[in-house]
């Protein structure tokens, strides 16, 4: 695969209305980020869904598991959170605070009331999270564990960020919100 | 049996038809999914093999938690993202990377500031990709992943450099309004 970059403008010509070159461009922005797709092996067939089997944890990974659990559990119950109704009624505030991985860091997330089209817009001020070539995460979470993916940021060399999100939603089935870093479950913010 | 294969079908459909046990339902959404997924565990993963058998776990635990799907919450890509997600990261967890062999010479492989993509933006145009009609996607495959100019393009697939830019247009637009959300 070539790391060429294809023109833009040889691929669209110029007699373009600008509204609509801008939303093309964008586009390509969006293909030259992502990469290429992986090939299928083309006789690869769908997998096929064994029936669930019980497993027993081993009891190191059991205890690891509780243990990340009731990290979750207690960053939810000492926030105090609980929403009702599927959500904030007037815009909310909630502080997140740095776990092991981001000791010092912070984070301010505001909930609006739901919009329109029955999202719950957000806005995410981080500060203090180690800078990486990596994302972050937004997740709603459920009984311990990642539930809902509600957006990604990544932050500037000096580990803040200003973001705007959107939970689709409704948010008083989760317990609370965390922050991992893309390709882990362990929270590197919790809601305090 | 279930006739899936209409494009207008909604992947959140195809995930309550899946929950009910169909299993035509569950091959559209691997059609539509598998290069997603397996895109994704390849960035999580880095190595073919187990990228593969991460994509297979995947599905199978798609097609486990598909009840846990309720439309009123949300659209079925993120659902689907956060089930691949947490099955790739189940089987790193299971099957540690491998410890790296010293090389000779210096890699190949792109440095982080190329593997800085983003998974979620990446897996969403994968899936786009797939809306594609199969005569305008390989238009965009040869332009912008195999560095082939539009005059290029024509001569390999054998068609008109008109019908290539008319294709590729085309297929941009669709793409875009595939992304919508991703745009803005």
């Amino acid at each position: 695969m070539s790391k060429h970059e294809p023109d833009f403008d040889e691929l669209v010509g110029a007699d373009l209305p600008s509204e609509e070159r801008d939303r093309l461009r964008r586009v390509h922005d969006l293909l030259v980020a992502a990469g290429p797709p992986p090939d299928l092996a083309p006789a690869q067939p769908p997998p096929i869904p064994r029936e669930a089997s019980v497993v027993r944890l081993r009891p190191r990974r059991r205890l690891a598991l509780v243990a990340l659990a009731a990290a979750f559990l207690v960053a939810a119950f000492g926030a105090g959170y609980l929403l009702g109704n599927g959500g904030p009624a007037a815009e909310q505030t909630i502080a997140m605070t740095g776990r092991a991985q981001a000791v010092g860091a912070s984070a301010s997330l505001q909930v609006f009331p739901r919009d329109s089209a029955g999202n719950w817009p957000m806005k995410l001020q981080v500060s203090g999270l180690p800078a990486t070539t990596q994302h972050y995460e937004l997740w709603l979470t459920r009984h311990g564990t990642l539930a809902a993916f509600c957006g990604y940021f990544s932050v500037k060399p000096d580990g803040s960020a200003n973001v705007r999100l959107n939970a689709p939603y409704k948010l008083s089935d989760f317990d609370s919100w965390v922050v991992v870093q893309d390709g882990s479950n362990t929270p590197v913010l919790t809601t305090t | 049996m279930t006739v899936v294969s209409e494009p207008m079908v909604s992947d959140g459909e195809l995930i309550e038809r899946i929950a009910d046990g169909d299993r035509p339902a569950f091959e559209e959404l691997y059609r539509r999914y598998a290069r997603p997924v397996l895109g994704l565990a390849l960035r999580r993963l880095g190595d073919r093999g187990r990228a593969e058998d991460a994509t297979q776990d995947a599905f199978v635990a798609i097609w486990r938690s598909a009840r846990t799907y309720k439309p009123e919450k949300g659209r079925g890509a993120p659902w689907l993202y956060a089930v691949a997600r947490n099955a790739i990261t189940d089987g790193l967890r299971r099957t540690p990377e491998p410890a790296a062999e010293l090389q000779d010479r210096p890699s190949d492989d792109p440095g982080p500031p190329d593997q800085a993509e983003t998974s979620w933006t990446a897996w969403r145009v994968h899936r786009a990709l797939e809306v594609l009609p199969v005569h305008e996607r390989p238009v965009i495959e040869l332009a912008y992943w195999h560095g082939l100019s539009q005059s290029e393009v024509a001569r390999t697939l054998g068609i008109p450099l008109g019908t290539v830019k008319t294709r590729t247009r085309s297929a941009l637009a669709r793409l875009a309004g595939a992304l919508e959300e991703e745009l803005g």
